[in-house]
């Protein structure tokens, strides 16, 4: 596909539904405040992340979808809102839970977000530099 | 000329003696060993062709466009376990860490001994060893580049007397960016993408990238040729179509997708697609007060190989805040708290040479395009990620470190060597360890018979003629060590082997050519 400015583009990978869940999931993983001002919801992630699930296995493409799913209703399940409805604090602790879960799959499915999300944010050199990490630095 | 999807006007067809699927140590060695000794070949890569102007090794980047799935790609089991794979001209040699080693004697015997494979010695190998090292410029590096990582280990061997040795990498003129899995930018790399491939094209070989083998044509019991597709890299879809009409087919698309395609296609020997191992790896991660950047220097620059009995190798690994991160414990303002410290991390892994066999299947999805593997890790492999864990723990404790991150669920977070021990004598299930694998092999197993693996020892099919496989697929066993030398030293002995048949047996393919 191509873009007005000739720039080749994917096609939207996730619903609206699915990305709002996505938005959600990146903001509480790497949330505004702390250690450092900036956080997911600074910068523009969801079209990086759907270039990546474009290119995904097939297979975990089609799970996609259904893992967002399982963060939206089981943040439902235990704290009785959808976790798009969740603080960014609440969300960060729902998946901390869920990172820390007895069960292999369910913490698969955080380190396949936190991946994306990770990713995403550390692309921007400005953003990799807040860990010290300074890209290209031995070639000047 | 290497051409990409920018060169193709539709429709085309070819005609050679040897069309080879796949450009990695596997298909890249035989293309250019073929076309060295004057024989005609068309190689076909799926991937695209980068150079050192096209990317910027940012991981993001490099992920989406050089590895097969974005990284994605694994074998389903207890726990699901990622097997990384590249795709792109060079294959997974363009991204790896260009770390080389020989195969190992107790593994050369294990193959006489126990498979029959009496030609495998060190003898009749040593000669293909020493041409591949010499191509890919196989070298040690100095400890200044192999930066402060390897350098903090090798102080917490000292203190136990364990060895620490650098690794020797495929290399020419490295400055130690640290950017190697994501795409040299220096060309310092010698993967197989500035080296093989660049020489096969001097010899005269057509080299299609961006450009998908769907079937293999056969005709009377033999190959005898091959349909592909040209592809948009972005999309995936087909632009045109290529018919290739060859006295033999070399598949060399690695351990994961070569079983798969020969299914599709037919073939149906038990053993294929069986035997899988992927030398199982988990990691450790030590918080040190002083500063590591470890990204300064090699990503992965020594080992440490005194567990070879226990069937442990350990090997230094640092990657970019993003995938290292995404590693470590921590969601939200943990997280943050965790990448400011980022400059004072310094990681190792622990591989397995493991007993587990997996299997690759037919594949699902249109075309069969998706993975599935199955890979059940066994206890005995576990407890050896384990083992090793505990002891690299051990090792970091001795080297200074305030805290050691491990792969293990039921015991993440070490704050004293005495956790270290602690660790050694818990029981862990291997659904508790966090295991990635970069290593897949044995799929398509060289055997001495087609009751024992799919194809003989010159990488012929058993099933059908003229059909070859050069690749991770073709090495019998688990090696232990990284595969890449193994790899290459094998497909150039199969290319001496199909130049041999070739020359018997000039008009080998009798069948007529029928494209679909």
């Amino acid at each position: 596909m191509e873009s007005k400015n000739g720039q080749r583009r994917e096609k939207r990978m996730l619903k609206n539904r699915d990305a709002a869940v996505l938005q959600a999931v990146m903001n509480a993983i790497i949330p505004r405040g702390g250690a450092f001002e900036q956080g997911a919801a600074d910068c523009d992630l969801l079209p990086r992340a759907n270039e990546m699930l474009a290119r995904y296995d097939p297979g975990i493409r089609a799970l996609f979808p259904l893992m967002l799913k399982y963060i939206q209703y089981g943040a439902l399940l235990r704290t009785g809102r959808l976790f798009t409805s969740l603080d960014e604090a609440r969300g960060a602790d729902l998946l901390s839970a869920m990172e820390r879960s007895p069960f292999f799959y369910r913490r698969t499915i955080i380190l396949l977000m936190k991946l994306l999300t990770m990713l995403s944010f550390y692309e921007d050199d400005e953003m990799s530099r807040l860990t010290g990490y300074e890209h290209g630095c031995h070639l000047q | 000329m290497i051409r990409t999807y920018r060169d193709y006007r539709g429709d085309f067809t070819e005609t050679c003696e040897v069309c080879v699927i796949g450009s990695g140590p596997g298909g890249g060695v035989v293309a250019k060993e073929l076309a060295e000794k004057g024989r005609d070949v068309v190689l076909l890569e799926e991937g695209g062709y980068f150079t050192a102007e096209d990317w910027d090794g940012r991981p993001a980047r490099g992920i989406r466009e050089m590895y097969r799935g974005c990284g994605t790609t694994g074998t389903l089991g207890n726990p699901f376990i990622s097997v990384t794979l590249g795709k792109c001209v060079g294959g997974t040699s363009t991204v790896n860490s260009a770390t080389c080693f020989r195969t190992p004697s107790p593994v050369l015997k294990k193959w006489r001994d126990e498979l029959g494979l009496v030609a495998m010695t060190e003898d009749t190998l040593a000669p293909y060893f020493d041409r591949v090292e010499k191509i890919i410029n196989v070298t040690e590096l100095p400890w200044d580049l192999l930066g402060n990582n390897a350098k903090i280990v090798k102080r917490g061997c000292d203190a136990f007397g364990y060895s620490c040795r650098p690794l020797k990498h495929n290399v020419r003129s490295c400055r130690g960016c640290g950017t190697c899995q994501f795409g040299c930018q220096e060309n310092a790399k010698q993967s197989v993408n500035v080296t093989y491939v660049p020489l096969a094209d001097g010899f005269g070989a057509r080299i299609y990238a961006n450009c998908r083998a769907e079937r293999i044509v056969a005709s009377g019991g033999a190959a005898v040729g091959v349909e592909a597709v040209t592809v948009d890299p972005v999309s995936g879809r087909r632009t045109g179509s290529v018919s290739i009409r060859s006295q033999a087919v070399v598949v060399s698309c690695g351990a994961m997708i070569t079983p798969s395609f020969l299914m599709r296609n037919g073939l149906r020997n038990r053993h294929l697609g069986r035997h899988l191992q992927i030398h199982p790896a988990g990691r450790v991660v030590a918080l040190m007060d002083e500063v590591v950047e470890g990204w300064k220097g090699v990503s992965q620059g020594a080992y440490i190989d005194d567990f070879e009995d226990e069937g442990i190798m350990m090997e230094g690994v640092m990657v970019h805040p993003s995938l290292l991160l995404a590693a470590l414990p921590g969601v939200g303002r943990e997280h943050k708290e965790m990448a400011v410290r980022y400059n004072n991390l310094a990681v190792f892994g622990v591989m397995a040479h493991d007993e587990t066999e997996g299997r690759v299947l037919k594949g699902f999805g249109k075309k069969g395009r998706g993975i599935t593997a199955l890979y059940q890790i066994r206890k005995s492999d576990a407890e050896k990620l384990k083992r090793g864990i505990a002891y690299l723990s051990r090792i970091f404790f001795a080297a200074g470190a305030r805290r050691v991150y491990t792969s293990i669920s039921k015991m993440p977070v070490l704050d004293s060597a005495a956790d270290a021990e602690r660790l050694l004598s818990l029981r862990v299930k291997p659904s508790q360890i966090e295991t990635m694998a970069f290593h897949p092999l044995g799929t398509c197993r060289m055997a001495t018979g087609p009751e024992r693996g799919p194809v003989d020892p010159c990488g012929e099919s058993f099933e059908l003629k003229n059909l070859y496989v050069a690749d991770a697929g073709v090495i019998p066993t688990s090696l232990g060590v990284n595969p890449q030398v193994t790899i290459m030293a094998l497909s150039n002995y199969i290319a001496d082997g199909i130049n041999r048949r070739l020359a018997a047996s000039p008009s080998a393919h009798s069948g007529r050519y029928k494209p679909s």
